[in-house]
């Protein structure tokens, strides 16, 4: 079976779908587009296989990954059950870029040190972002990760984060819905988050 | 040290990512609208939105009126187009902050007026509209 093709600037994003990231969810996506990338989301993909199986078509066909395991914790409501989706796809991504090491390259983000360490210490090795719960702490660790000359500096980065952040609710409402991560409301966030971009850019930069 | 990649540039125009996300044109002239519309208030929209002492989410607002309309756990989750046990963990949430100890005193204490007005329109809704007005 041919390797699907990989976009150079798409990045998947492994992150948890609840109200309580909502603010880090929007900053991956402004950091992400700041830094001229795509961000996709597993809830993307339309239905039909197993989801599973489209995760997986999703990791093959990106660039990057990110797994953002800081909310990698237990239910609110009993029975108490741990998260177990941010690690499985974090499992089937390093296989997949053990196999083909030149189209895929993961990162591991965490809320604070040493929890990777507890919580997977087969990752030991493995340095992972830390963004202490924070929208500056993922600007800035996107800006380390993807490193190139020119990049936009945080608070540029934040300022369009903001812009998005307030506008957010009235996107919501014009969409006619509540959720965030519906694939029309991810889809209009990148648009903003864009947008932003370009009404934020100091006016000397291209 | 974590992990960090050195990436090409130039890096993709606006333009070309924005021409990715196919976005009808109408839909991007309304998002830009809203983009550039002056921000009278400055009320964030992950803030909350205040009913008396309580503070609830535009999520919990969403899921208090469905609950209202007696929709199941699995129903709200399939409205809201998110997992049963998101909806569960939302509610309990909802539950602590209201002070009730179930559902029914949940629906009971939202339409005795203290959440809710008779037609079902929050207060702080209304407040929020004749603000507007």
């Amino acid at each position: 079976m041919p390797l699907p093709p990989v976009d150079p600037n798409s990045v998947f994003l492994n992150i948890p779908y609840d109200e309580e990231f909502d603010k880090l969810y929007l900053a991956y996506i402004v950091g992400l587009y700041q830094l001229g990338f795509e961000p996709y989301l597993a809830s993307e993909i339309p239905g039909g296989e197993r989801r599973v199986d489209r995760v997986l078509a999703l990791i093959q066909s990106c660039r990057y990954s990110i797994h953002d395991l800081s909310r990698v914790e237990l239910s609110v409501t009993p029975p108490t059950t741990p998260r177990f989706n941010m690690p499985l796809e974090l499992g089937l991504t390093i296989t997949w870029a053990k196999l083909y090491p030149k189209r895929h390259t993961w990162f591991v983000w965490e809320s604070s040190p040493y929890r990777l360490q507890k919580s997977m210490s087969d990752l030991n090795g493995t340095d992972p972002n830390i963004h202490y719960g924070s929208v500056e702490g993922i600007l800035s660790e996107l800006r380390n990760a993807f490193v190139f000359r020119d990049a936009p500096p945080v608070p540029q980065m934040l300022e369009a984060y903001g812009l998005v952040e307030r506008k957010v609710g009235r996107i919501l409402a014009s969409a006619g819905t509540a959720s965030l991560y519906s694939a029309t409301v991810f889809k209009e966030l990148c648009f903003a988050a864009l947008d932003a971009a370009d009404i934020t850019k100091p006016k000397s930069s291209p | 040290m974590p992990l960090s990649v050195q990436i090409p540039t130039p890096r993709p125009s606006r333009e070309s990512l924005i021409k990715r996300l196919r976005i009808p044109k109408a839909r991007q002239a309304e998002l830009r609208a809203i983009m550039r519309e002056p921000e009278t208030s400055p009320q964030a929209p992950f803030s909350n939105v205040t009913f008396g002492e309580l503070q609830l989410t535009p999520r919990e607002k969403e899921l208090l009126r469905l609950v209202i309309n007696a929709l199941s756990n699995r129903e709200i989750a399939r409205q809201l187009g998110v997992e049963e046990r998101t909806v569960k963990t939302h509610l309990s949430r909802l539950m602590r902050k209201t002070g009730s100890e179930n559902r029914i005193e949940l629906v009971m204490l939202a339409l005795s007026g203290s959440l809710a007005t008779e037609d079902g329109t929050f207060r702080a809704e209304r407040i929020a509209q004749k603000q507007i007005a």
